[in-house]
């Protein structure tokens, strides 16, 4: 049998969309495409280790700092999208389908039209074919999930627009559907739409590495589980909205998104319009979380009634609009297996992914994602991965705080956690003795930086796991009707990367004051705070010289997504590099004034900016200038001489991406859980959680980001459950009641750690930390209940019943 | 959404309106369950009579040792209020447990009761307890009803179109007479109970320590389980004559589970309610003997 050469299934660019191109290069699989297609190793020799950051101390990096915006979003003073009326101003209504896969057969507004306030209503057929939101239609003629839009009414107030809704007559023919991926795999089950061929979409991700059958054939342990993780919702405080508005030919649109250039690229697109007559701002964004990354519907409803009715119209979503219409974290189905040599040395890995993709995503990436981390955590000579999507008539799956690697990291680190056991082996020894260290093995790109090592050792160490964690012997040891127990796991992410475009302005002005022009979302990061850290530490101005723009497409340029965990790293990259331009210039102005006041020449390498004030180093009897000063001066120097110049700096930063490494975050989490045995709820009771964040920016946000990604990724492990009646195709849980998130009593104390490994492309050698804190969790959480009460479970959400019924099996 | 909303100053006025507009109206107080009725379209009233203004309706009374709530008083009400703590623990206990602050500021004994969901928190202590409730109509005028009559099913009660509840009676637990509420949820607050129980238990006076007498009275009730709310009246006789022993407990709780006919929905499954019924009822069993039933409560 001739060796299976290593490979992936290529991408096809121009068969994917915009979104899905972006995708690609967010989570990695684009810089894996591009090296396999390149062929073959880029060298035979091991990659060298990138280049460590210096390390320096810094005046703001690395010290606690409040978000900026802080003040104004607790007074209430911040203007979000749901804060935006304007004068003469519409409300809209969307009537949503009851069911799960039908034909309309007729459709009647005209009673809804004759109610007194109603201003207009659209339908499929006020739709041009070609006009969908992303893959979606701006309103249905086939209903493909409940909750599809069927008709928009824009009224005066949003009373009377739900009153015109319950006077649209509409006939169904209903369609079969189908729920389950798995089912919906099959042959011969029911297509989801009824234009597919099949509810599989695309070819399937794989990769081949080594001989996976000799791997497991060379093993002493092999282990293995199915795991089946939930579909959920990411519920944001602050709902999908947005507000439209038409002057003439220029469409100005308010909303609350993670990428607003993004949407006005596509709503332009979509439209025929430039996308210099569209304007999207989204000044503050109350929440994303990855559900707010795209162009739903409900953007291009607020654009047509608005053009339609020649008034401002708003949408906000409701709640239940939001479950139905926002993208869903998506249920996967993974079958997995590891083969070990008996001291532990990982030789063979087997993952199969099944990712339900909702009615209108498409392809086998997000089936891909869920494998990433398998791919890349550990050393495994051997290795078949293989993903796919099923379309099915539930809503959409969608990105979701890690896409899919939180569900593929609780599928292999509670394996790794049963191998452990079968190996006689302490869990975090097994982690240890097998992290890739290296680089990608596929593209061969070495990382460019890996402090997984450090997070592990180092959580053990203040978790004090050594005395926690008592052996194999010592599982459901507890008396009582509560029992305690510990758990560990270790995590790879692909996100958190230095991705493009990134790009920004710093504006120094001739106050002194300083502005970062950037296009980046606000969503709680909080970015813009960050921003100014990296701008000020590279200017040596100080934090209250900085203010930073809010996104609005109008005047900032496409800086690219905050998603993905890249707003720091890659933002923060293009606003360093856009301050180091300006400080140049800076330097220039000021070595002028200096020249003029002591005349004689200063060149602008003898100067230096520390807190604000720029001195000359070769001179310390010379008192120091402020920014305000060499500014105004009005004079730089160019080739030696003393030229008149605009009182006014702009340094500017179009960044390259990354070419030579690949890019990855990492993190350990140690978790201990309280299992009442009786009645099978569990209590998370301490939490622990390791980032390697290459570089703190600031301290007090990152502790934030990971208290926040730890409850959210607990509410993962233990409650939100997104479920659909397979009878009916209705979701039942799609209400704040029955769609359970954990509050802050659930909450238990949280401890973030981080290590400090120097990326060597993030600015300071930054990473990002967004989505790694979300899934540093249910891994952890699992095994601590299996050490606490002997049960394994590999179904989240891991409620009471499942507790129970687990231990009474 | 309602054509005609009415503000009515007194109990008068409000069933004056309830007899004209019968089945078109209904009534409005806190708005916590009935907002969401008309939002889900359960209930499309197109007379909404809001009664939070009428003077007195929250009143609380407690003469000869028989409480009377007006059909105004929250939940708040109820858990700010030291009388019924110490003497009415059970439904002070239920109200805590309730939605948040803002929910328990608003939300009304008395809707909760209207409401008549198996899972609403409040109905379990007040039927342990011996509630009644005072309905009122124009034409008829007043009449009394226990609440095993008022709870007719599933959303379902004894309430005429035309009347009001306009009080909910019930008497104090005596000296000798002890109670709690225990709740499951999946979460530990804003949660819809998966299954709760109420114990009221009455003990043969006695010289030595309180609650280790025989057992003279026992109430059992249980929410969430059943169409209404039951009793468990297998478990209440087993309990009378009996002393609170590790085993007395184990048996009584086993019983009271017989009396659990829950269903499957997506909070829990049949047949972990009727575990969780064993579960509750003898963690309430064994608080009461151990006097432990408001170690957690907020002094």
């Amino acid at each position: 049998m001739p060796a299976a050469k290593s490979y992936v299934t290529p991408l096809d660019y121009e068969k994917m969309t915009p979104e899905e191109r972006e995708w690609a290069v967010l989570t990695g699989r684009a810089d894996l495409d591009r090296a396999m297609k390149e062929g073959t190793p880029r060298s035979t020799t091991p990659p060298a280790s990138p280049p460590a950051q210096p390390s320096a101390d810094y005046a703001v990096v690395g010290k606690p700092q409040k978000d900026l915006e802080g003040y104004r979003i607790v007074t209430g003073k911040s203007t979000f999208t749901v804060d935006v009326y304007l004068p003469d101003m519409l409300y809209v209504r969307v009537l949503r389908s009851p069911l799960p896969h039908a034909k309309i057969t007729s459709i009647d507004t005209s009673k809804a039209a004759a109610l007194p306030g109603v201003y207009g209503i659209i339908t499929y057929k006020d739709i041009p074919a070609q006009v969908l939101a992303g893959l979606k239609p701006v309103m249905a003629s086939e209903p493909a999930l409940v909750g599809d839009p069927i008709a928009a009414v824009a009224a005066v107030d949003e009373t009377v627009a739900e009153d015109a809704l319950n006077l649209i007559n509409v006939q169904y023919q209903q369609l079969p559907f189908i729920v389950d991926p798995i089912a919906g795999a099959k042959s011969g089950a029911p297509l989801a739409l009824s234009n597919l061929q099949s509810n599989v979409s695309g070819p399937d991700f794989k990769v081949v590495r080594g001989d996976v059958n000799q791997g497991f054939a060379s093993a002493d342990v092999t282990v293995e589980h199915t795991v089946n993780t939930q579909d959920q919702q990411h519920v944001a405080l602050e709902p999908h909205i947005a507000v439209a508005r038409w002057d003439n030919d220029v469409l100005t649109m308010w909303t609350s998104s993670q990428y607003t250039h993004a949407i006005a690229r596509i709503v332009a697109a979509t439209l025929g319009m430039p996308y210099s007559k569209v304007r999207v701002i989204s000044a503050f964004t109350g929440g994303g979380f990855g559900d707010k990354t795209a162009v739903y519907p409900y953007h291009l409803v607020a654009a047509l009634l608005a053009k339609k009715t020649m008034r401002p119209v708003r949408y906000e979503l409701t709640r239940l609009d939001v479950f139905y219409e926002g993208s869903h974290h998506f249920q996967v189905v993974q079958d997995i297996k590891l083969g070990f040599k008996k001291d532990g040395t990982l030789v063979a890995l087997q993952a199969d992914s099944t990712a339900r993709l909702g009615a209108y995503s498409r392809g086998s990436g997000l089936a891909g994602d869920t494998l990433s981390g398998a791919r890349l955590e550990y050393n495994i000579p051997n290795i078949l991965l293989n993903g796919r999507g099923v379309i099915t008539n539930t809503s959409s799956a969608g990105a979701r705080r890690s896409v899919g690697e939180a569900s593929g990291m609780f599928a292999l680190e509670t394996l790794m956690d049963v191998a452990a056991e079968k190996l006689g082996m302490d869990p975090v020894d097994l982690r240890l003795k097998n992290i890739n260290e290296t680089g990608d093995p596929e593209s061969k790109l070495p990382w460019t930086s890996n402090g997984l090592r450090d997070c592990i050792t180092n959580g053990a160490s203040a978790f004090n796991w050594k005395s926690r964690w008592q052996g194999w012997a010592n599982v459901n040891k507890g008396a009582g009707p509560l029992k305690t127990g510990v758990g560990f796991m270790a995590l790879a992410s692909n996100k958190g990367s230095k991705s493009p475009p990134m790009t920004a302005v710093v504006e120094i002005n001739v106050d002194g004051s300083v502005r970062v022009v950037q296009g980046a979302a606000h969503i709680g990061g909080p970015q813009r705070t960050t921003f100014a850290i990296i701008a000020a530490e590279t200017l040596g101005a100080n934090l209250d010289q900085l203010s930073v723009s809010e996104p609005d497409t109008a005047f900032t340029t496409d800086t690219g997504i905050v998603a993905g965990s890249r707003a720091t790293k890659s933002v923060g990259s293009a606003v360093k590099a856009a301050a180091e331009d300006a400080r140049a210039q800076l330097l220039g102005y000021a070595a002028a004034k200096f020249s003029k006041d002591l005349s004689r020449t200063v060149n602008p390498q003898d100067l230096a900016v520390t807190n604000g004030q720029i001195s000359l180093q070769t001179d310390s009897s010379v008192k120091p200038i402020t920014f305000a000063d060499a500014v105004n001066s009005g004079f730089i120097i160019v080739d030696g001489q003393q030229v008149p110049a605009a009182a006014t700096i702009i340094g500017r930063a179009v960044v390259p991406p990354v070419t030579q490494y690949a890019q990855q975050t990492y993190a350990a989490a140690f978790y201990e859980v309280q299992v009442n045995v009786q009645t099978g709820v569990v209590r998370v009771t301490d939490a622990m959680q390791i980032h390697d964040v290459g570089k703190v920016i600031n301290p007090l946000q990152l502790t934030n980001q990971v208290h926040g990604g730890s409850v959210q990724g607990t509410g993962f492990a233990l409650t939100e459950d997104y479920i659909y009646d397979t009878a009916t195709g209705i979701p039942v849980s799609s209400n704040l009641d029955d769609y359970k998130m954990l509050m802050i009593n659930d909450v238990p104390k949280i401890t973030a750690l981080f290590v400090e490994s120097n990326d060597a492309v993030g600015p300071f050698g930054a990473k990002g930390i967004g989505e790694p804190a979300f899934m540093a969790a249910a891994a952890a959480i699992s095994n601590a209940i299996y050490y606490a009460a002997g049960i394994r479970l590999t179904s989240l959400p891991m409620n009471p019943k499942r507790v129970l019924e687990a231990l009474k099996a | 959404m309602w054509d005609t909303f009415i503000t009515a100053t007194s109990i008068d006025e409000a069933l004056g309106l309830l007899a004209q507009y019968r089945r078109d109206a209904r009534i409005v107080n806190g708005g916590t369950d009935l907002l969401i009725e008309i939002e889900r379209k359960v209930r499309s009233p197109k007379v909404v009579i809001d009664v939070s203004r009428v003077p007195g309706l929250d009143e609380i009374r407690f003469e000869d040792g028989t409480f009377h709530l007006g059909a105004g008083v929250t939940h708040n009400q109820v858990v700010g209020n030291k009388l019924l703590v110490d003497h009415a623990y059970p439904l002070a206990r239920a109200c805590w447990e309730v939605g948040a602050p803002q929910i328990r500021n608003r939300g009304t004994i008395a809707g909760n009761l209207i409401t008549a969901s198996p899972a609403n928190d409040t109905i379990t202590p007040l039927w342990a307890m011996g509630a009644w409730v005072t309905l009122q109509s124009k034409a008829r005028g007043k009449r009394d009803v226990s609440l095993e009559e008022f709870m007719l099913g599933v959303r379902h009660t004894a309430l005429e179109p035309d009347e009001m509840l306009t009080e909910i009676s019930f008497p104090a637990l005596k000296e000798n007479e002890c109670g709690t509420f225990i709740k499951l949820g999946l979460r530990r607050a804003q949660a819809i109970s998966v299954v709760n129980a109420a114990v009221v238990l009455g003990f043969r006076p006695s010289p030595l320590a309180p609650r280790v007498s025989e057992i003279e009275s026992a109430w059992i009730t249980l929410g969430s389980v059943a169409p209404t709310i039951v009793a468990a009246e297998e478990a209440q006789r087993f309990l009378i004559g009996e002393t609170l022993e590790d085993h007395t407990i184990d048996d009584a709780a086993r019983f009271a589970m017989n009396a659990a006919r829950p269903i499957d929905d997506i909070r829990g499954t049949a047949a972990y309610r009727r575990e969780m019924v064993r579960v509750l009822v003898s963690r309430a069993l064994r608080q009461l003997r151990d006097e432990t039933e408001r170690a957690d409560f907020p002094a």
